[in-house]
């Protein structure tokens, strides 16, 4: 599968809204980059859009703009924990821009799918919850026990000095990793993936 | 405004376009590359005197060769390189055509009639409000100034500034074009434009302990140099439409907000081609009245579709944190 910014075919699968930004784009990318197909997810997003609200809205705009038959079009918001709250205020959230209703909670893996309206467009939204407390940080630090046996602390700055230690980047890291880490440390992403790519 | 309406087949590029678009005040094209932006400008780059015989203002080819140049030759201009081109503009409720054919050779038509050049020069003086009287033509000619993205143009250009060096003084673009555009993008305290010698252009550069330099505009980087060489070009014919592709080429944000509002505040029609956000993002911040963005795409026939936008609706997705640019085929 393909993560970018623009669109190289006519045909688009999913459209991508990180709650955050660059790091968060660059780690689904890696991991599409573990599925094969060609299938396409854009992230059309000028910077993260900080927040859920932000994050809804550019999809409701998009919603808006889009003259693709958007029904077969699935968008995602990818977004840390620590932007969401409860599961209660993520849904009441939703509502302020379209009527929606609830296909698939998972709490446990943070995947929620979603049937939403906006006008006389209708499509699927998927909700994809970062970190087990706060960050996407949790998951990475997660995968790096996984696949090196070392606990490094959740932080930007200890990730990076990690990874400058070992001479590898994001991108290697799971490259490097296993299905079965990366099952453990991005349930929540693989199970999106697996979704988009039927 | 001098152009209307405008329709283009068969040219260049674009195999034809779904239907013809009325231009406003300010026009912004945007689309991915090969879209048909360039191909949409030098068809309008042609009015309005589009024949061989007759170099563009300020250069030593013809507005027809210009384009040719800018390309793979005269035959280049006719979409499959066969065939023959066609566009019409609508001007002041008279419709203007113009046939090329693939070996550049071009009719004109007002409102229909096929008239031979002599004949459509002075029609087209009339529906432009030109008295033939001395200069009537370079009148005419001067009336629509096209900037494309080419270092070969500018060099062009250079030349002729440097050619019409005394008139440029006199009218005082020299000293105009470096106090509201160059000193505004630049640190550095320049104050006019020179012709020095060996007839090198030089800005002249005052330092805080009155000391003064002449620094080459050649030396002075691309951006600001395009800018000054264009703008001088602008300021020497003070055209009706100005045409200028690719807008931001060069440039850093702060020397396209200085150019824009230059624009702007002039009274000419403008179209611009752009990929630039900044661009955008300052377009809809000044807001500027009568400006129209125009999404333009070409499908897999080769068939322009054009989209228009309100500045408005560029500012609400840009706000939404949508990159515009991004999703330009999905509009």
């Amino acid at each position: 599968m393909i993560l970018s910014h623009t669109p190289t075919k006519r045909e688009i699968v999913s459209f991508v809204v990180f709650g955050d930004g660059r790091y968060d784009f660059r780690v689904l990318k890696a991991i599409c980059e573990k599925f094969n197909g060609a299938k396409e997810l854009v992230s059309p997003q000028l910077q993260g859009a900080k927040g859920l609200t932000n994050s809804l809205r550019s999809v409701a705009k998009l919603l808006d703009i889009l003259r693709i038959n958007v029904e077969k079009t699935k968008f995602v918001i990818l977004i840390d924990k620590e932007h969401i709250g409860d599961i209660k205020q993520m849904k009441k959230k939703i509502t302020e821009f379209f009527i929606s209703e609830s296909i698939k909670e998972d709490v446990q893996k943070q995947f929620f799918k979603f049937k939403i309206l906006r006008g006389s467009k209708k499509t699927t939204l998927y909700i994809i919850v970062m970190g087990y407390n706060k960050c996407i940080e949790e998951n990475i630090s997660h995968l790096i026990e996984k696949i090196y046996g070392e606990r490094v602390a959740p932080t930007r700055q200890s990730i990076r000095e990690f990874l400058r230690r070992k001479g590898i980047n994001f991108e290697d890291l799971i490259r490097r990793a296993s299905q079965k880490a990366l099952n453990e440390a991005f349930g929540n992403v693989v199970e999106l993936l697996k979704e988009i790519d039927r | 405004m001098l152009i209307n309406s405008v329709y283009i087949k068969e040219f260049r590029g674009i195999r034809e376009m779904r239907e013809s678009i009325t231009l406003g005040r300010l026009n912004v094209l945007i689309g991915r590359n090969n879209s048909g932006k360039s191909a949409f400008l030098e068809a309008l780059s042609l009015f309005p005197i589009p024949f061989n015989a007759y170099n563009a203002p300020f250069l030593d080819s013809s507005r027809i060769q210009l384009i040719a140049q800018l390309h793979s030759g005269l035959e280049s201009l006719v979409y499959g390189y066969s065939g023959i081109a066609e566009i019409k503009f609508s001007i002041n409720h008279n419709e203007i055509m113009y046939r090329i054919t693939d070996h550049g050779n071009i009719f004109a038509f007002i409102d229909g009639k096929r008239l031979d050049s002599q004949t459509y020069l002075k029609e087209i003086a009339k529906i432009l409000g030109v008295k033939e009287e001395e200069g009537w033509l370079m009148k005419i000619n001067s009336m629509v100034a096209f900037i494309p993205n080419d270092s070969n143009f500018l060099k062009s250009v250079r030349e002729k500034i440097v050619s019409a060096w005394s008139t440029i003084m006199k009218s005082g673009a020299n000293v105009r074009v470096v106090r509201d555009l160059i000193s505004r993008v630049v640190h550095d305290e320049f104050t006019e434009v020179y012709l020095g010698a060996n007839n090198v252009l030089e800005l002249r550069k005052e330092l805080p302990d009155d000391k003064v330099f002449w620094i080459r505009v050649t030396d002075i980087g691309d951006g600001v140099e395009r800018l000054l060489i264009s703008a001088l070009y602008l300021e020497v014919l003070r055209p009706k439409l100005v045409l200028w592709d690719d807008i931001e080429a060069s440039a850093h944000p702060g020397l396209i907000e200085v150019l824009i509002k230059w624009l702007i505040n002039k009274n000419w029609q403008i179209v611009i081609s752009t990929h630039s956000i900044d661009v955008l993002n300052l377009l809809t911040k000044i807001a500027p009245a009568d400006t129209l963005i125009w999404v333009l795409r070409c499908d897999e026939y080769d068939r322009l579709n054009i989209k228009q936008l309100t500045i408005d609706d560029v500012a609400d997705i840009l706000e939404s944190n949508i990159d515009i640019r991004r999703i330009l085929d999905q509009l």
